[in-house]
């Protein structure tokens, strides 16, 4: 696929080992984090099915903060530090393929 | 819905059916459906306080005009605008007044079943982030429609992209200006027409002369409004718990009718597919705002189009973090208390009063002033962001795009956006007349279904998927369009509260987790089967596209 690049792409970078290694990453970030995202989300939905008894239950003896409650909080901040790792990995990744750019001669937005 | 209907707050069947009517346009058009209310006293405070608002804004919108000077200035702001303004600049354009006041009222009203809407409204951004904040940035120039058209058949992908578009964004401006209409009637005491007129105006001066800069930094100066305005609010409820969030907990079972059951879910749903399929119409709804998605291109570079999505998740998730105090601040406070409380035993106003009624319960009337000056704000904000991306769609997309083939004349582009954004704000002033009488229960559902089940899969199958071809695109399109409308006009809301049939065609109300996988299979099936010789010249583009997804625009 990537060799078949026309020949407005920079045919060096496009097919360069780091490029694709490049790519592989950002997919395999994006599925990883999209997927933990919905399954994380979907199982807020179960605590209207299968998960109710779960859901309902309080969380301390002393307290009446429940499951769903405290899940609700957790799945906010969850999302957050999901989005703060994704961006470091992201922001970290991006150093190589900058570098590899720049050897070869090309500026780039990243 | 009479008003009076709205009093009887044990009536649970009335009231859920109000607040239905508030959430839907409250939190999935961000913009509130009030039902028939009842005009306050003219509120002073609120008044001067909002007016300081917009003396600011309208000098913001000065400054911004003087640098707004051609269409890459009016649409994207000369996309010099950093991670971090962005960021607040989405959480104002997306935090609205019925977020505030309806979803507070929810949780007021039905306890833990009204975060529902605040986790739908909270979890589109991580997914805004991984998907689609970076390839979106690099690929597209002032729309989500430059992206989708980058290798597929320019003038067909355009028209049907800018149906998904100017869809959401119509009925999204409808129960906008009907919901500021009867929100500012109802905190302000002004007149329902007066009010439309009002914010009509302001946005047109914002967006005719400031463009998106100046859009930017009226969402900025709301956001920072409302944050502090709710900051200020949960830590005067903690205050008086000794900050033990277990006692507030604790005081709100005890004020509530519901006891215990107030923190459990169950009480306004209890059908899991129905909360499934309403937090999927808020997650991948918001994947496919164009008013939104339009600001990724206000950043200069993926990294700040990142950082725009990671501040808009820390703002929203930390109003909605704050709201649940707010919420059961309202129970403790408000509820109960006869100062609050008309001569049937319901809130004063209605129960979307409830939060501005708290705000007068722990900060007097300086304090709700305050708030109703914040509520206006917002929708003068997120009314300004539609209009722009109105204007977008209209002036590049079909204008500059379609009509002159994507080289027009700037100066002529650039006039003919302001005029459309002035026609835009009349249209607006008239739609909120025409529809001031109306149920507008499906046009408050329609924007995020449609933006889920047209706009998303098109954008993230064009960007991802090879295949993919025009054919697909439009096949995608369309079906997401139709079923859209088919389904929420069989919907309970609609069929069974609008048209009075008794029972309804379809259960769910928000059926995008339905429409949206039929739009999905319609691309699949349609880019498959495509021999056409277009079909492989769109194909044969992905890899090109897939390096500027990527790596941006080089410079070689």
């Amino acid at each position: 696929m990537i060799a078949s690049l026309s020949d407005k792409i920079p045919a060096d970078i496009a097919n360069s080992p780091g490029f694709v290694q490049y790519l592989k990453q950002k997919r395999r970030h994006r599925i990883i984090f999209s997927s933990i995202t919905i399954v994380l989300y979907a199982v807020f939905a179960f605590g209207y099915g299968p998960l109710e008894g779960l859901f309902v239950s309080e969380i301390s003896v002393d307290s009446q903060l429940n499951f769903a409650l405290a899940y609700f909080v957790f799945l906010v901040l969850a999302f957050f530090v999901l989005e703060l790792i994704y961006c470091r990995l992201a922001n970290s990744i991006e150093l190589g393929i900058r570098q590899e750019l720049k050897h070869a001669g090309h500026n780039n937005e990243l | 819905m009479s008003y009076s209907v709205l009093k009887a707050v044990s009536n649970k069947a009335a009231m859920a059916a109000l607040m239905l009517l508030a959430m839907m346009s409250g939190v999935m058009a961000a913009g509130p459906d009030l039902g028939d209310v009842e005009r306050q006293p003219l509120n002073i405070t609120a008044i001067a306080l909002f007016g300081l608002f917009v003396v600011v804004t309208l000098f913001i919108s000065y400054w911004a005009s003087k640098r707004t000077s051609s269409s890459s200035d009016f649409y994207t702001g000369g996309g010099k605008i950093t991670g971090l303004q962005n960021g607040t600049a989405i959480a104002g354009d997306f935090m609205s007044a019925a977020s505030f006041l309806g979803v507070s009222s929810l949780i007021y009203a039905f306890g833990f079943d009204g975060l529902i809407f605040g986790l739908g409204a909270v979890a589109g951004w991580p997914m805004l982030l991984f998907l689609l904040s970076e390839r979106v940035r690099n690929l597209g120039k002032y729309t989500f429609t430059d992206v989708v058209a980058i290798r597929l058949e320019k003038m067909r992908t355009r028209i049907i992209s800018v149906l998904g578009s100017v869809t959401v964004v119509i009925f999204y401006l409808i129960a906008q200006m009907v919901g500021a209409g009867k929100l500012i009637e109802l905190l302000f005491g002004l007149p329902y027409e007066i009010a439309v007129v009002i914010v009509s105006l302001l946005v047109i001066a914002y967006v005719a002369f400031g463009g998106m800069l100046a859009t930017t930094w009226v969402q900025i100066v709301k956001a920072v409004m409302l944050l502090f305005g709710i900051t200020l609010m949960a830590i005067l409820v903690l205050y008086q718990v000794d900050f033990n969030f277990a006692t507030l907990l604790a005081q709100a079972t005890q004020a509530h009718p519901a006891g215990n059951d107030l923190l459990k879910p169950g009480r306004l749903y209890d059908d899991p597919i129905q909360v499934a399929t309403i937090l999927a119409t808020m997650m991948f709804g918001i994947l496919g705002l164009p008013h939104i998605l339009m600001r990724l291109f206000t950043v200069p570079n993926a990294h700040e189009s990142r950082r725009s999505a990671l501040y808009a998740s820390l703002f929203i998730g930390y109003f909605y973090l704050l709201l649940v105090v707010v919420g059961f601040g309202i129970v403790v406070h408000v509820l109960n208390n006869q100062q609050f409380m008309d001569a049937s035993g319901g809130l004063i106003g209605g129960n979307n009063m409830a939060a501005i009624h708290l705000a007068n319960a722990l900060g007097g009337s300086l304090l709700m002033g305050f708030m109703s000056a914040v509520a206006f704000a917002t929708i003068l904000a997120v009314v300004a962001g539609l209009t722009v991306a109105g204007a977008a769609a209209i002036a590049h997309d079909l204008y500059a795009e379609v009509l002159h083939k994507g080289k027009p004349d700037p100066q002529k582009e650039i006039r003919l956006t302001r005029i459309v954004t002035v026609l835009l704000g009349l249209v607006a002033v008239a739609l909120g007349i025409l529809f001031q009488d109306q149920n507008i229960a499906i046009i408050a559902a329609l924007p995020m279904v449609v933006a889920a089940s047209v706009n998303f899969p098109i954008l993230i199958m064009s960007i991802y998927w090879g295949p993919m071809t025009t054919r697909g695109a439009i096949a995608g399109a369309l079906v997401g369009f139709v079923s859209s409308i088919t389904l929420i006009c069989v919907s309970p809301k609609v069929w069974v509260d609008v048209l009075g049939f008794e029972q309804a065609l379809f259960p769910y109300d928000y059926p995008a987790l339905f429409t949206m996988p039929l739009s999905f299979i319609a691309i699949w099936l349609f880019s498959v089967t495509d021999n056409s010789t277009r079909g492989k010249t769109d194909r044969a583009g992905y890899a090109e596209m897939l390096v500027q997804a990527e790596l941006g625009h080089i410079d070689r």
